[in-house]
């Protein structure tokens, strides 16, 4: 029980002091349940997961549209079912090549920032390129191409329409 | 041994919990937690079961129509504006010529009357086709949204 000189003698109430001191326990417990009731509800609800955001354009008709006007070259990118991934070069320079699947499927993205390297060392101009997946690749890969090619060629869009 | 017979006082079992220490750190965690409540780029509360793919970005935040994309349903800006599509695939009699979904884009124009704007926030569930991708696209640019962002989950 709390007392009024927070001493723990219930005698205190009927001591010395006077009715109208200014000494008294402030009454902590219902903050506390609240405080703890308030943090269980926020921790439960919130998502620690932060959502960013990944720039795309569209080959056609996008706000920036891709085309001829990508410099001396245009690259081109080519996701297919099996994994295997074709980088396609046309204008000054002709030619690609494949990054072929890792076993199981899995798309080789270490091979493919290292190939794009080699084509921006060669075109340092280059500044946006064109992505091109088949019908059932999903968009999990798509998304994680964009990610590898934005390492090296700021821009990307989306083709195939 | 001698015995006292003076009475010792009795000990005190009563006392009393310091909790404003207590206090002081639950209010540090709440602010902690009110704080890092939706500090995403963008405001976007996912339907239940859809799984945004991970990449890492360093975009700015913005702002747009949301078009998510599940494996059921096709939402803008939360409300579901298709229920017909099973395992995130349009039906074939609702694909146009340009690839664009008609369903879509009658609701889109509708939106487009409500609110202006080009930009497009695209929150796909990371097992979505491509081919269902490009119709949410292209129907979006039949309508004039052009401005596509794809929303992603910094894994940061």
């Amino acid at each position: 029980m709390s007392t009024i000189d927070g001493s723990g003698d219930p005698l205190a109430r009927l001591g010395s002091r006077s009715p109208l001191s200014q000494d008294f326990d402030l009454n902590l417990a219902p903050i506390i349940d609240c405080f703890v009731v308030l943090i269980a509800f926020v921790m439960i609800s919130t998502a620690f997961a932060s959502i960013g955001i990944l720039e795309a354009t569209m080959a056609a008709g996008g706000r920036t549209p891709t085309g001829a006007a990508s410099g001396d070259v245009r690259l081109r990118v080519d996701l297919s079912a099996d994994g295997a991934i074709g980088i396609e070069l046309s204008g000054k320079e002709s030619g690609g090549f494949i990054v072929p699947a890792l076993p199981g499927g899995r798309r080789d993205d270490v091979t493919l920032s290292r190939k794009l390297g080699e084509v921006k060392k060669n075109w340092p101009g280059l500044k946006q390129a064109r992505l091109v997946a088949e019908n059932t690749v999903a968009y999990k890969d798509v998304v994680s191409s964009i990610e590898v090619i934005r390492r090296t060629v700021p821009g990307v869009a989306l083709d195939g329409f | 041994m001698r015995k006292s017979f003076v009475k010792r006082p009795l000990l005190n079992t009563q006392m009393t919990l310091q909790i404003t220490s207590m206090a002081d750190i639950f209010m540090i965690i709440l602010v902690f937690l009110l704080k890092t409540y939706g500090s995403g780029a963008i405001d976007v509360t996912p339907s239940p079961g859809l799984i945004i793919p991970r990449a890492l970005t360093g975009s700015a935040p913005v702002e747009g129509l949301k078009l998510e994309i599940g494996e059921k349903t096709v939402r803008i800006d939360g409300e579901i504006a298709i229920a017909g599509i099973r395992d995130y695939k349009f039906k074939s009699d609702d694909l146009s010529a340009n690839g664009a979904s008609k369903a879509l884009v009658s609701s889109l124009q509708r939106k487009k009357q409500e609110k202006s704007g080009s930009q497009v926030i695209v929150v796909a569930d990371q097992r979505a086709p491509y081919s269902t991708i490009k119709a949410v696209l292209a129907s979006a640019a039949v309508t004039g949204y052009t401005d596509f962002k794809l929303a992603v989950v910094n894994p940061n």
